[in-house]
């Protein structure tokens, strides 16, 4: 009877032991999955969540100051007024876009810019 | 019955003596400017397109829909609309090929390969390109809805 008891213990604490390592290995592979299909699908380049590409924190002070917070309203009259009120937002708007010079500019990746030399 | 004859064509960027020196001389040099291009590409990517889809979806749209609620539904005004939109999209996706291509880029051993090397730099910069012209028409359509809202301003 002890023996039997005993039997059962061991054959429930092996199942338990496989239960945990299938589940361990089960989170290995969804998790690998995942990662690949972050990658993959180019997500990881929009994410500036990871390491090294958090924002900096004047970065930080300076989308605090040029949010722009206007939201033209879906419903209602349309007067004069009303779309001069839309073109003074969108030209604050626009000019935040503009403080940003030369985005992607051309020169950032010229044979002088990485030192290398012309010829 | 047709032969076929798959011919494998490398393009080869050819680089000077001088280049490929500069290259290999300058190759961690050459590593840490591309990683600082990539972080402040980054920042400008998310600045882009916040904005963008801002002025989508808190301008553009509104405007549209409370026109069509008075209507003074515009084709034009749509047309912007519907163009922007794609080009915020075709914006993402360019930049997400862009930045594998400067990845891939920067996985490269300059120091033993500098001719593939420069022949991706050559790549990255095509793909900069795309995205440097995806921004600047996409400015070009805030300034044509502007010009359009403006001419339509006179008429109401």
């Amino acid at each position: 009877m002890e023996t039997k008891e005993r039997l059962r213990m061991t054959r429930g604490g092996k199942n338990l032991a496989m239960l945990g390592m299938g589940a361990i290995l089960i989170a290995l592979v969804a998790t690998s999955i995942s990662l690949v299909i972050y990658h993959n699908s180019g997500d990881i380049y929009l994410d500036r969540s990871r390491p090294g590409f958090l924002p900096d924190e004047e970065e930080l002070e300076l989308e605090e100051i040029t949010e722009e917070n206007f939201n033209f309203e879906k419903s209602g009259k349309i007067t004069k007024e009303v779309l001069e009120g839309y073109l003074e937002h969108l030209e604050t708007e626009t000019k935040i876009i503009d403080s940003f010079e030369n985005p992607f500019s051309l020169d950032t990746l010229s044979n002088e810019r990485l030192g290398i030399p012309a010829e | 019955m047709f032969c076929q004859v798959f011919v494998n064509f490398q393009s080869v960027v050819a680089i000077s003596e001088t280049q490929k020196l500069a290259i290999i001389d300058n190759c961690e040099a050459i590593r840490e400017n591309l990683k600082n291009v990539q972080k402040l590409d980054s920042r400008m990517r998310v600045f882009f397109g916040q904005h963008f889809e801002a002025i989508l979806s808190k301008f553009i749209i509104p405007l549209n829909l409370r026109l069509v609620e008075n209507s003074l539904s515009n084709t034009n005004l749509i047309e912007n609309q519907n163009e922007f939109a794609s080009k915020k999209t075709a914006f993402a996706a360019d930049f997400i090929s862009y930045q594998q291509e400067l990845e891939n880029l920067m996985m490269l051993d300059c120091k033993s390969n500098p001719e593939k090397f420069y022949e991706k730099i050559e790549v990255v910069r095509g793909k900069r390109e795309i995205v440097f012209n995806d921004v600047a028409r996409m400015k070009k359509l805030i300034t044509k809805n502007m010009q359009l809202v403006e001419k339509m301003k006179a008429e109401v």
